[in-house]
This record gives C-alpha cells, structure tokens and sequence, in this order.
C-alpha cells in the first residue's frame, strides 16, 4: 500500500500538468473559433501557410 | 464567385481583373499603416489585422488562406471565420492598398482596423473567467472525489491523514479561487439586504468546509469535501450554461445588428476612414451603402434618398428624405449609398436601447422562478435546521454512538440539493427563451410565460392577425375590363409599393409585353397615382367607402370614374384550424378597428359568434374592452393598439415598428401568421411540465433523502453520489422538448 505514497504526487502532478496544459491552451485562444478549423481541414496543404 | 476563382487557382490559371480604383490609396499614408500594425512575424514583417465582408461558406476560409499562393509578397493569411477577421502577415514592401485591391478583386470587402481599435467584450471576458474556474475546479473535484473514495472505502493509518491533508489542500483553490463569483454575490446581497442564492452558497460553503475540518481534526470524522467540491463544481457548470444560452439567445439580435465591432465607414476631413462601430462619436460623418441599415441616429448631409422604415414604423412603403431630416437607426437606405452626421451613437438610439431592455429583463422579473428560489431556501434551511436539532437529539436522546451521529448528518447535508430548484429554473426559462428566438418569437421577460400560463382570453386584432394584410382584387365593374385599361392600370401602378398596387399587379399578371408610357407619373402615397397618355390624365384614387365589406379604389378619366375595383383582405390560411384549436381552452374574440359589417363577416368564417365580435373600435376602445376583461391575451399592433397591448394580460405584437413593439408588448412575433401563437403555447406548455416535474423531483426527493439519512439507511458515500446524479437528472429535465 505504501507504494499509493508514491502515486499520489506522481498523479497529482499529472493532473496539474493537464489543467495548466488547458489553461494555456485556452488562454492562447485556441477556443476562440472552433468552425474555421473544421473548413481549413478541407484545404489542400500543398502550399498552404507559410512561406518566407 | 470564391468557388470559381478556387478552381482557376487550382488548375494554375488565375486571372484577377486589375483594379484601377483609387479607392484605397489612403491606405498608404506612412502615418495610417504604422497604425495598422498588429505585431511583427519573428521574420521582422508586419501583421495586420482585416474585418472582411462577405464571407459566405468553407470555400472562402480556402481562397483567403491561399493569398500567399496568390502574391508573393504575401507571405501568411489566416482567417476566423466566425469573427470575420483575417491576420495577414506582408512584405514590409507591399503597400496597403494592394492587399485591399487583392481582396476586393475576390470579391469581398476588406478593413483594416487600426492597433488598439478592437473591442473588447466584457460578456466574452466574463465567460472566460467562468471557465478557467470551472476547469480548476473540476481538476481538484476529480482528485479530491479519488482520495475521498478510498477513505469511503476503509482507508486508515498514515494514508488516511495523508489523503485527508492532499483533499484539504486541493480544496484550497476551489473555496478562494472558483467559488469567488458567489462570495462578490453575497456582498452585493448583503449591501441591498436582500437574501440572494449567493450568500445562501457563500454561507453554506464556507460553513460547511469549517465542519469538515473540525469533523477531521477535532472529532476525527470523514471530511464531506468531495460533496462541497461537487456541489461549487456543478452550480459553476450550470451558470455557464444559463450565460452560454443567454449570450446565444442575445447574439441573434441587438448584437448582431448592432455588432461593435462592426467596419463602418466615416468621412473624416473629407477623406473615407473605417471605423470600428463602437468608436463613432457624435458629429462624426457616417456613410451607409445602399441596403446596409443605418446604425445611428444622424442628420440627412446627401442628397434626397429613399428610406425603407419598416423597422421603425412597420410601414412596407418606403418614405422619401431630403437633406437636413433626422433619420433613425434601423432605416436602409434603397435609393443609393447616403451620409449621415451622427446625433446620437448607436447604443443612445431608440432601436438599440428597446432591444437591449428587452434582452436584459429576460429572467429577472419571473414571480414564478422567484418562488422556485424560496422554494430552494426553504429546503436548504430545513436540511440546516434538521441537521442541528437532530446531532444533540441522536447523542443524548437515543444515545447513538457520536460517529453514527455524525455519520447521518453528514449524509443529511451532502444529499440536500436545493440547487435543483436554483438552478433548473432558470436554466428551464433559458430553453424555453431561446427555442422561442428559434421560431422568431421574441419573448422580453421569463415573466411572460407565467402570464402566458394564466391566459383565459384571447383577443385577435383583425388585420395582419387573422388575415393576411395583403390585398385580393375580388372584382370590378364593370366585370370585364379590355386589355388596354388592363395595361393602362399596370401602368400607373408600375413603381407603386403599396398593397393594392401589388394586388392589381398579381390579379393581371398574365398582361405580358411592353406597358404604355405615361408621361409625369407621380404617386402620393396612400392617396393616389395619376399620369398622362395622350393628353389624358389618367388617375387611381380611394373613393368613398360604401357599407359593403369590401376597399373600393376607382380608375378616373380626366376625373370622371371609370371603372371600380373591390379588394378583400385574405384569411390566413391556418387562422381556421388554429382558431378551433383555441376555442376548447379560451374564450375567444375580435376586437377591430374595421367596418363591422366585415369583422361579422369574417367571424361567422372563422365560427365565432357575432357576440364576440367588435368592429369599429379606437385604439381606446380597445383598451377599455381589455380592462373589462382580465387575464386577456391580445394580439395586435405594436403602434397603433400599444395601450391596449401594454394592458393586456399577455400583450404581443404581431406587427408594427419593432422598436415600439419590443416597449410595450410582452411579446414579438417576427414571422407573421398565426402559427408563431401556436409554437408560443407550445413552448409554454413544455416549459410549465418542465418546471412541474422539476419541483415535484426536488421536493420529494429531498424528502425521501433527508428521511432516508435521519434513519441511518444512506451513507455519506451514497449520498456524494446520489447528490451530482440528482443535479444530472434536473439538467437534462429543463431541456426536454426542447430540440
């Protein structure tokens, strides 16, 4: 059972690490416009984006 | 256009037609385009930020983003879509004005807007927040609901302290961080002394978490933290929901129209300018296109142009301005572009206020969802009290071991969900809202469906209500009319908008071919049309209105009459069906301004009884027949009959100016026709079991569960469970019949 001493910071840790993940994620926009993905799947990626 | 220029661009052969407008050239003034910088690529070139116009389906989001394949100097496009705004990375090289020519070569509108010129959305900010709260919350309600499993479970020793500290410090960013919005709640209830379900959650909250750690310190008990973490968690939840359904609801009005974020063009020093629409002062030079509806109240600096008001004063006849009138946000322009000089900003008009008020009441007032919140105090205060009286009457009065006794408690605070109540309510009165909105029916307050719900009247309004409003030539006389006088009558009424124009032009619609020319044709709305063919003038005029049922207008000659024409209003076609329906539940009557002899005719159509309708009446008349009978519903116009519809037990506006509408009448129906009154009971009749079903759940079940604990027969694990599954359960209640 001690090894449950362990676990519980290992998934704590984990836990927090996907809540900041989403924090960030969210923070950063990527929520904003949740359509404009859905089209730009369709796009053909040949020489879409950047170029520099 | 964007799918045809796509395919060219895919088979390698796009050609743009090449813009000579000078049109944009002011977009490459040194001093404009530092203004339009967004921010710099790590490649040291600029990014602007564009508002387009005219997006239409995926196959734009592919052509705007290909501009790179396009022109070189190009380098990055990427568009939202729903927002309408595309950032462009450039060549530091390419002027301005060439990416608008670009753009507008395919086919849409481009603005840049100027560094520090959006706007923010407080709403949007606030639904933000909202979700970073509920994300942490959810992360330490996970946790803490793990750790509390295992001490359900029989978990003890050295684990047991150390999970009970772990829950402690994960409930730590749930009681400061998530919960926050309840504590600034119960502040404002406490400054207005009115009890509000905030300080109700704060108290309780806060209570609760002191117990807890006096349970697991002091008297060395199982904490209830996961309930509380549940229970923040889940009312979280549900205001966000509540907002998300209010915010989509809103969106498809006020905001849509009057978007502050919206391009508008402005004339500044004699030069065009976009501007963010919430940037418009007053004084400010305002420039509507043709068709695009005006979004402040100005000034007429152009030429004379016509205006379509039917949104100011639901007439469908447009009127004719000249320079210096006032205009009114919501008129559109039909003649051509013209300029305004703004008196009054779009948030001070008269349209935007109306519409604004009649979003903002929109759950407040409800007596029903106010009782519903007592309700849910009520209970909670009991399970308070019960808890109270029950610790000491369990350890000393039937000497019950004190961690049995606390172990019942325990279980009596954690089920107790009165926030079914709370926020089921609501939540109900928002489906209901915005399934209305759906079917084009504005609803101003949840207090509206109450009042819907005790109607015992109905009160038709006749024109526009039961019949069309749109005119049928019934016959002339005499009968049969040459083709010549035909064409003549087509003729006069070429340009005319008004409703017996429309209705000569459908009864001869098979007059094909070229029409005579009249010479000075000119219409005085509502009054006549006259013109002249070969030295004769010629003129449609109302006559004099015999006792019949019908309009009469008349054909003159050089002022002698020449032929008659009869018009009848047209019965909607479901006014039958609906109005048979009705006659079971409600008492049913006409109350029209029109010649009694019609109203009686189109009563004995409809098989209401002569008793029950009224010609003849004034807008006053009206108003004394509603006060006579209470608990009426009255369907009308929104100018003309507005006393009485303010009157009314249930007042909605099935026609006239919108703006007034939304003031004085309960409710809107923006579709004409009698079906919307149909989808209006429906929706109410949903609702009402909806609410129904919600409080007969509550209520039993916090009396079956609160007697279940008091007896021994739930444990706190149980009731944890059973706690969220109960909140579940009324969600998915206040949606159904909902689609």
């Amino acid at each position: 059972m001690s090894i449950l001493i362990l676990m519980l910071p290992i998934a704590i840790t984990l836990g927090a690490g996907f809540l900041l993940a989403f924090l960030a994620a969210f923070n950063s926009g990527q929520f904003e416009d949740l359509e404009t993905p859905a089209h730009r799947i369709l796009n053909d990626d040949k020489k879409e984006g950047y170029k520099s | 256009m964007a799918c045809s220029f796509l395919n060219d661009l895919e088979a390698g052969d796009l050609r743009l037609p090449i813009s000579i407008s000078s049109k944009w050239n002011y977009l490459d003034q040194d001093e404009f385009r530092s203004k339009m910088v967004h921010g710099e690529s790590p490649f040291g070139n600029k990014i602007y930020l564009l508002q387009i116009e005219g997006l239409t389906c995926a196959s734009c989001t592919q052509l705007l983003e290909r501009l790179p394949d396009i022109d070189d100097r190009v380098y990055s496009s990427r568009l939202s879509f729903i927002n309408e705004k595309m950032k462009i990375e450039i060549s530091n090289q390419m002027p301005l004005s060439e990416v608008a020519k670009l753009i507008n070569s395919l086919g849409y509108k481009p603005h840049f807007i100027r560094k520090g010129e959006e706007v923010v959305d407080h709403a949007d900010l606030a639904m933000t927040k909202l979700v970073k709260r509920i994300a942490v919350a959810g992360f330490c309600l996970g946790n803490i609901m793990l750790l509390a499993i295992a001490g359900y479970a029989g978990i003890d020793g050295n684990l047991k302290t150390i999970f009970s500290f772990t829950q402690i410090a994960l409930f730590f960013p749930i009681l400061l961080y998530s919960a926050s919005p309840f504590y600034q709640g119960a502040m404002v209830s406490l400054k207005r002394r009115s009890i509000h379900l905030d300080l109700v959650i704060s108290i309780s909250l806060v209570l609760s978490f002191v117990l807890s750690l006096f349970a697991f310190f002091i008297w060395n008990k199982e904490m209830y933290l996961d309930s509380l973490s549940a229970f923040t968690f889940l009312i979280l939840v549900s205001r966000w929901t509540v907002k998300k359904f209010e915010q989509k609801a809103k969106k498809s009005l006020s905001d849509k129209l009057f978007h502050s974020d919206q391009p508008v063009k402005t004339m500044i020093n004699g030069r065009e300018s976009i501007l963010p629409l919430a940037h418009v002062k007053e004084g400010d030079f305002l420039i509507f296109e043709k068709d695009q509806i005006l979004l402040c109240d100005g000034k007429l600096v152009s030429n004379r142009t016509a205006l379509d008001c039917s949104l100011i004063n639901g007439e469908s006849v447009p009127r004719v301005y000249t320079e210096g009138m006032s205009l009114a946000a919501g008129m559109r322009p039909i003649g051509g572009s013209c300029t305004i000089q703004v008196t009054r900003k779009f948030d001070q008009t008269d349209l935007y206020t109306s519409l604004k008020s009649s979003e903002d009441y929109f759950l407040g007032r409800s007596k029903n969802l106010e009782n519903l919140d007592r309700i849910g105090q009520i209970i909670l205060g009991l399970a308070l009290l019960i808890a109270l009286v029950s610790f000491p009457t369990f350890t000393f009065a039937l000497e019950l071991p004190v961690s049995e006794a606390w172990s019942r408690i325990l279980s009596l605070l954690v089920i107790t969900c009165p926030c079914a109540l709370a926020f089921g309510g609501p939540l109900s009165y928002a489906f209901a809202l915005q399934q209305a909105r759906k079917k084009s029916i504005l609803v101003s307050s949840a207090d509206a469906f109450d009042r819907v719900n005790t109607t015992k009247n109905i009160v038709f309004d006749k024109t526009g209500t039961l019949t069309t409003g749109l005119l049928k030539l019934k016959r002339t006389s005499p009968s049969v009319l040459p083709r010549w006088q035909k064409e003549l009558v087509l003729a006069l009424e070429s340009s005319s908008q008004h409703p017996i124009a429309f209705a000569l032009r459908d009864a001869y619609k098979d007059i094909q071919g070229p029409l005579p020319i009249l010479n000075d044709l000119t219409e005085v709305v509502g009054e006549k049309v006259f013109g002249i063919l070969n030295g004769t003038l010629y003129s449609i005029k109302r006559t004099p209105q015999d006792e019949s049922s019908e309009l009469k207008v008349s054909l003159f000659e050089n002022d002698i009459e020449k032929v008659q024409f009869y018009f009848e209003d047209q019965l909607r076609k479901e006014s039958k069906e609906l109005l048979r329906e009705l006659k079971l539940k409600y008492n049913l009557s006409i109350c029209s301004g029109d010649r009694i002899k019609r109203v009686h005719k189109l009563a004995s159509s409809l098989l209401i009884s002569k008793k029950n309708a009224h010609g003849e009446l004034s807008p006053t008349d009206k108003l004394n027949f509603i006060e006579k009978n209470p608990y009426s519903m009255m369907l009308g116009d929104g100018f003309n009959d507005s006393a009485a519809l303010m009157r009314a037990h249930v007042g909605i506006a099935v026609e006239g100016p919108l703006s007034q509408s939304l003031k004085k009448a309960d409710i809107c129906f923006l579709k004409p026709g009698l079906n919307s009154l149909k989808e209006l009971l429906s929706i109410n009749h949903t609702l009402q079991k909806n609410l129904r079903v919600n409080l007969g759940f509550t209520i039993a079940y916090n009396f079956i569960a609160i007697n279940l604990c008091l007896f021994g027969r739930i444990s706190p694990l149980v009731a944890a469970i059973l706690m969220p599954l109960s909140s579940i359960f009324v969600l998915s209640q206040s949606k159904r019949g909902f689609s």
